[in-house]
């Protein structure tokens, strides 16, 4: 037995094997959805009902599904630090995307022009912001296809919402095969299956 | 050609290893705590690919010598360990990585 002690690589698998079960691409993909929908149909409640709703049952399908086959661990203090640092960044670039035209009162003409190319920049790069934050580099994949959209939407007749509804079930496609790997792979195992066995 | 007192002194951190973190599977256990606040057995088992009785055994030893606490709880009706290491514990894989790493720099000088 070779024992892995460099902690750098040991955190890259602990955080890893926590999106082994891909429920954070199917919630990415159903937000994305819910973008789409709400484009089509002018629902401008529906982005955030998902997002809220999908987060809390994401976190309840980690501890009902996740945790009883590969466990649980609580990561340490310092990545806590790194995540504000995360999301100060986020929230920072959509204040700059969103707010600046509104301030100008739409006078930076340059915004809305390209508002789709923009838009969708912006949300390609939280993606890949979080790809980044949680270590799961198929975000990256995620993010360049998600940018690849809105850049063929801004320059073809293509409609805004199909940039939202095709990458979007893309991703739930992948979340859902991830899922399925994920569930075949790892049995549920219990302490007291284990107590009984042994 | 070596006295025996250099050869003794170049053994000197050698000596000062904790043998008890050096064997592998305790190494590993030790490692994996390391980067996380705490852990259950299951994610152990998991990510170094231990058997149950295995890991039980290398916990048993660890938390002996004090650096690891042992936290038994139940999750509704199922019993839940989780294990982290205790500050004895986390002084002593530091003390641990920088003995290793001023040896093997040693090694590797010489």
């Amino acid at each position: 037995m070779r024992p892995e002690t460099d902690p750098k690589k040991i955190k890259r698998k602990v955080y890893m094997s926590y999106f082994q079960d891909g429920l954070w691409d199917i919630f990415l993909g159903f937000f994305l959805l819910g973008w789409g929908v709400t484009v089509w149909f002018d629902l401008p409640w529906l982005p955030g009902a998902i997002f809220i709703g999908f987060f809390w049952l994401v976190l309840g399908l980690k501890k009902k599904s996740t945790y009883p086959r590969i466990g649980h661990a609580t990561p340490t203090k310092q990545r806590n630090r790194i995540l504000k640092i995360v999301i100060a960044g986020v929230v920072v670039l959509v204040a700059i995307i969103v707010v600046l035209p509104i301030v100008n009162g739409g006078e930076i003409q340059f915004l809305r022009n390209y508002f789709e190319f923009l838009f969708g920049s912006m949300i390609a790069i939280a993606v890949a912001l979080i790809g980044y934050w949680w270590r799961i580099y198929r975000w990256y994949l995620y993010a360049g296809m998600l940018f690849l959209f809105f850049v063929f939407n801004q320059w073809s007749d293509l409609s805004f919402s199909l940039s939202f509804i095709m990458p979007g079930g893309i991703f739930t496609l992948c979340g859902l095969a991830i899922l399925y790997r994920f569930l075949r792979k790892y049995p549920v195992i219990s302490e007291e299956d284990v107590d009984e066995n042994r | 050609m070596r006295t025996d007192s250099g050869s003794s002194k170049s053994q000197e951190p050698i000596a000062s290893i904790d043998r008890l973190i050096h064997e592998p599977s305790r190494l590993t256990i030790m490692a994996h705590l390391y980067v996380v606040e705490n852990a259950d057995f299951l994610f152990l088992i998991r990510q170094t690919g231990m058997t149950w009785g295995n890991l039980s055994v290398h916990i048993s030893k660890l938390e002996a010598a004090g650096y690891l606490e042992v936290k038994k709880e139940f999750l509704g009706k199922k019993p839940h360990t989780v294990v982290s290491l205790t500050k004895q514990g986390f002084r002593a894989f530091e003390a641990y990585r920088k003995g290793m790493k001023e040896i093997l720099d040693g090694t590797h000088s010489e």
